[in-house]
């Protein structure tokens, strides 16, 4: 890739310390964002997903903590900043918005004002500025009547539009990177196809670079560049989007892509993955998908595969490929 | 330009919050795959991590343990008079000294600890029951049965408790059986409030719509699907009520309308002290510092309890 | 009537005569929505609906969140009561049957809820929460009601084993499973199947969708599918019903009006869809603008006309009645295609 790399995550390892064991949520993941590019990681519940956008957000509490890995934004090392350090990068150079804008925003307090006040948090503005900074960015993520939603209370606004003032406050500082957790889960069909358009423009006309969590694989192909799809804290495959869908390598992701029903032909019965995702706790000995995987064999209970680049910037973790090429980026 | 400031925090700390839920659901499913906490789990959590809970329930073990196996524990006979060995201070025969009647305080308090304890569970647990029958039927039928209800409930609050309690016991005489009664009466309000706002929320809930899509009856829905759910908070309110009940006791029993002497109630023992406050001081401090003792311990445990068992109560 | 309780169709993959199993008539559903005694305001969740299920049909209800849908499946089986019109089931008209009546009736209609977490008890065990209905109904026998919750269990995909288990101990998809085990219980004609599959993973998605069509053809089970994911509805529905803040846009058999959709809503939600598949993704869809109006003040006239970029005068002032084009039926003024 000759695209300057804004976020590298490398062998990231982030575990749970509960009571019944360490639970490996994010077990050495390596993730690369190149500038203004839209980056797709995609799993099931409890994939790590997730973790890792906390993790690389300093957004770990208690019980889970980075236990290893480095994460480095623009040349920097932000893997353990201190709270007061990180909470300088947050907001300003890399931000984040969650699935339910609701819980982010502040229910006593209309949206304008709490956009205008990550402003002057992060910038020495007047009030005034900061105010028209607002209403430039609410046209700019399309909230119509943009003077009259700045005093609206979250809670007069539809689904939508408080995703679109996340989104704005999100971009208020025109962050390197912004990390979208599962941004249109909630939303309406028709609404979540807006805000993902909005994304992409933002990111074309902005350069931000976007890491969008999502379990869609409908979402992935709209709007990613690269994919990372992720099982059980680890990266299985990881390409550029048309070549991930044209030539599906691990059968993990065979397996989602055709468990989807389509909507180009009627089929009587859906392919189904067998079982259900293993317990983080007692993962198998070997690859964590051997328990369901159709094609495992022997070996694949016994040895955990590595990363394998199958073509340029195409790493498949499953013994099939081990042959075809070298190892990537690997532990 | 104070309140602005005060925003930017409050927000900054939402984005914790936020932070927080998110690990909190990620850890939900850590606890879908068999990481979850039973009953019995979440107890084994709370002894490890809140010790101060987990000492309270210790002590609380063995003072109820005292008070069952009283005459075993008590070094003398609690109603053994001996004027001779009247008002001694504390000494190897006598640990807390006696009383004006020579009668050894030690043991005094060691049985008064079942009148205390007795006086502790038995109300409440009748109140509760109350309250609990009352706050379901309120939140299940909603409309005019409610409203009777949750008016009762209120004047029942507005009221102060230990009045109403007095002007029953001034009607009905002092003893135990009264004071049973009384407390009874009094207590039931605050359980049926909170009842009565669990099932609100318990019976929008899904399982409760698959019920009545069964044709289940609703009395059963009620005892079945919405009483059990109950339960932690029911557990948690249980604890905290305890001791609000022996300290209505022992303020009764200082004014004289409580349980009546000779009998060995804590109350009564810090009033009867009193005349001997500055010559002989533990005649009175050592009763209510068994009084103190046990009302903080349940106090703790409370506490302990509502934090791992019932994150509902504790927004409250 | 009686011409209204048969239809020869060549929709569903039957291609028999198909007898309807519920009809809704005019149906209506409001619920208060505060404002003021002299001027109370009410949500129009369900307004004159027209609706009839095919018995061993699925019958799909598609719509965005706030379209009724929902509302609209429980107000059939009487979770919710109508606030008017009727309700015919097998020809009997359930609204205002007194309970005990109903009671009978109640059985032969289950529901299965969206959210596995929130619609299995967690202090009763699998056996209390299958047994459940057997029990209600009279089924006293311990021995006989073991053996069919066991049997239920296996139908359904849940091991053995785990007879005694608490939910908490289970993940989304066989809390699912348990749920469908519950509404099974009883050998009901009608499951109305609320969201059954949106919370679950893609995985998990697909077994429980194929458990759902094992079902139906083993029992000869009628679905009225309610969902949001028209690549499910594709999947396991013969007909498709779309919904838009509490009215009917279209209704008809799957694969046409997938092909051609008459209402340009339809056509909105199949164009907005994110399709796995980044070779699509560079025909520059069409997309709806707007948000979706309140149900407390619906839009007059065609409640689509503030979003329809086809909208003209009429649409703002009369509701388009239903027009038949083929077997299907659309509820536009300008009908596509």
């Amino acid at each position: 890739m000759s695209e300057s790399i804004v976020l590298d995550i490398k062998n990231l390892r982030s575990h749970f310390f509960t009571a019944k064991g360490q639970v490996p949520a994010v077990d050495g993941v390596s993730i690369q964002v190149p500038e203004g590019k839209i980056i797709g990681i995609v799993g099931e519940s409890g994939c790590g997903k997730s973790m890792t956008a906390m993790s690389v957000m300093g957004l770990l509490r208690y019980p889970g903590r980075v236990v290893g890995g480095t994460i480095t934004l623009d040349g920097k090392d932000i893997t353990h900043l201190r709270p007061k350090e990180i909470s300088k990068v947050r907001g300003n150079e890399i931000s984040m918005i969650f699935q339910e804008p609701m819980t982010s925003l502040n229910p006593v307090y209309p949206v304008g004002k709490q956009v205008r006040e990550a402003i002057l948090l992060h910038q020495k503005v007047s009030k005034e500025e900061a105010k028209e900074r607002v209403l430039d960015i609410f046209r700019a993520v399309g909230i119509s009547e943009p003077e009259k939603r700045y005093y609206s209370y979250p809670h007069q606004l539809s689904g939508g539009l408080r995703q679109r003032v996340m989104i704005g406050m999100a971009m208020v500082c025109r962050p390197k990177v912004m990390i979208a957790d599962e941004p249109t889960t909630a939303l309406d069909v028709t609404i979540e196809a807006q805000i993902l358009r909005l994304m992409k423009k933002l990111c074309q006309e902005q350069g931000t670079s976007i890491i969008l969590i999502t379990h869609n694989m409908g979402v992935v192909a709209e709007v990613c560049d690269y994919v990372y799809v992720m099982y059980a804290g680890k990266v299985m495959e990881q390409a550029e989007t048309f070549e991930l869908f044209e030539r599906t390598s691990h059968p993990y992701t065979q397996g989602l892509l055709r468990s989807i029903p389509r909507l180009d032909e009627k089929a009587e019965r859906l392919y189904t993955i067998d079982g259900v995702v293993p317990n983080l706790l007692h993962l198998p000995k070997g690859c964590s998908f051997c328990t369901r995987c159709s094609q495992a064999e022997d070996r694949c209970f016994a040895e955990k595969p590595r990363l394998y680049e199958t073509s340029e910037g195409h790493g498949v973790r499953c013994f099939l490929y081990e042959g075809e090429g070298k190892v990537c980026l690997d532990e | 330009m104070k309140e602005d400031k005060n925003q930017v925090v409050g927000s900054e700390n939402m984005n914790g919050g936020q932070a927080r839920g998110k690990n909190h659901e990620d850890l939900d499913f850590l606890a879908q795959m068999g990481e979850s906490d039973s009953l019995a789990d979440k107890l084994k959590i709370l002894a490890r991590q809140n010790k101060l809970a987990a000492f309270s329930a210790v002590i609380l073990i063995l003072i109820f343990l005292a008070a069952v196996f009283a005459p075993v524990v008590a070094p003398c006979d609690h109603l053994a008079q001996s004027l001779t060995d009247r008002l001694q201070d504390p000494s190897a025969a006598h640990l807390l000294g006696t009383d004006e009647l020579g009668r050894d305080v030690l043991s005094r308090i060691i049985f008064g600890a079942r009148i205390s304890l007795t006086i502790g569970l038995v109300p409440t647990l009748i109140s509760m029951a109350i309250g609990t029958v009352l706050g379901l039927c309120a939140g299940f039928y909603g409309g005019k049965t409610d409203f009777i209800i949750m008016r009762l409930a209120d004047v029942m609050l507005a009221f102060p408790s230990l009045l109403l309690a007095m002007v029953v016991m001034y009607t009905m005489g002092g003893g135990l059986i009264n004071i049973f009664i009384a407390l009874s009466l009094v207590n039931w309000a605050g359980t049926a409030r909170i009842v009565r706002a669990q099932t609100l929320s318990l019976k929008e809930k899904e399982f409760v719509e698959a019920a009545k899509s069964i044709g289940v009856k609703k009395w059963t829905i009620m005892f079945r699907h919405i009483l059990p759910n109950c339960l932690p908070s029911l557990i948690v309110l249980f604890t905290l009520n305890i001791p609000s009940a022996i300290l209505s006791e022992a303020s009764l029993s200082f004014l004289g309308i409580g349980a009546q002497p000779p009998s060995a109630s804590w109350g009564l023992m810090a009033v009867r002290g009193k005349k001997y406050l500055f010559s002989e001081p533990w005649l009175s401090i050592a009763p209510s510092a068994a009084i103190m003792i046990v009302v903080m311990a349940f106090n703790f445990l409370g506490d302990g309890l509502r934090d791992v068992l019932d994150p509902y109560l504790k927004e409250q | 009537m009686s011409d209204k309780l048969t239809k020869d169709t060549k929709s569903g993959n039957k291609g028999q005569a198909e007898k309807v199993l519920l009809w809704a008539k005019n149906l209506v559903k409001e619920f208060p929505a505060g404002g003021t005694r002299k001027n109370p305001q009410v949500v129009h969740a369900v307004s004159d609906v027209n609706l009839e299920i095919y018995q061993g049909e699925t019958l799909a209800l598609v719509g965005e969140s706030g379209c009724g849908k929902s509302t609209l499946g429980r107000v059939l089986i009487r979770l919710l009561e109508p606030t008017a019109g009727e309700i015919y089931y097998e020809g009997e008209n359930i609204v205002g049957m007194k309970e005990s009546d109903f009671a009978r009736l109640r059985r032969q209609m289950q529901i299965i809820f969206q959210d596995p977490y929130a619609s299995l008890n967690p202090r009763m065990s699998v056996k209390e929460i299958i047994g459940e209905p057997l029990l209600t109904y009279g089924m006293k026998d311990k021995g006989e009601l073991e053996a069919r919750v066991r049997e239920l269990m296996r139908e359904v995909g849940i091991a053995q084993e785990f007879y005694n288990r608490y939910p908490h101990q289970f993940s989304g998809g066989q809390r699912q499973r348990i749920g469908i085990a519950r509404a099974i219980a009883l050998n009901p004609k009608l499951i109305i199947c609320d969201e059954p599959v949106s919370a679950l993973d893609v995985s998990i998605q697909s077994q429980v969708l194929n458990l759902l069509k094992d079902l139906q053809e083993r029992y000869g089970l009628t679905y009225l599918f309610i969902s949001h994911d028209l690549s499910v509805v594709k999947f396991i529905a013969d007909r498709v019903c779309v919904m838009f803040l509490g009215m009917i846009c279209e209704i008809g058999d799957t694969d046409s009006l997938y092909e051609q959709p008459l209402h340009p809503y339809t056509r909105f939600l199949l164009n907005a869809i994110p399709k796995a598949d980044p070779r699509l993704r560079s025909q520059e869809k069409e997309l709806l603008t707007g948000e979706i109006p309140s149900p407390v003040n619906p839009p007059s006239g065609c409640r689509f006309h503030t979003r329809c970029p086809y909208a003209k005068e009429i649409c703002s002032q009369k509701a388009p009645e239903g027009r038949t084009v083929g077997e299907r039926k659309v509820f536009c003024h300008f009908p596509l295609g």
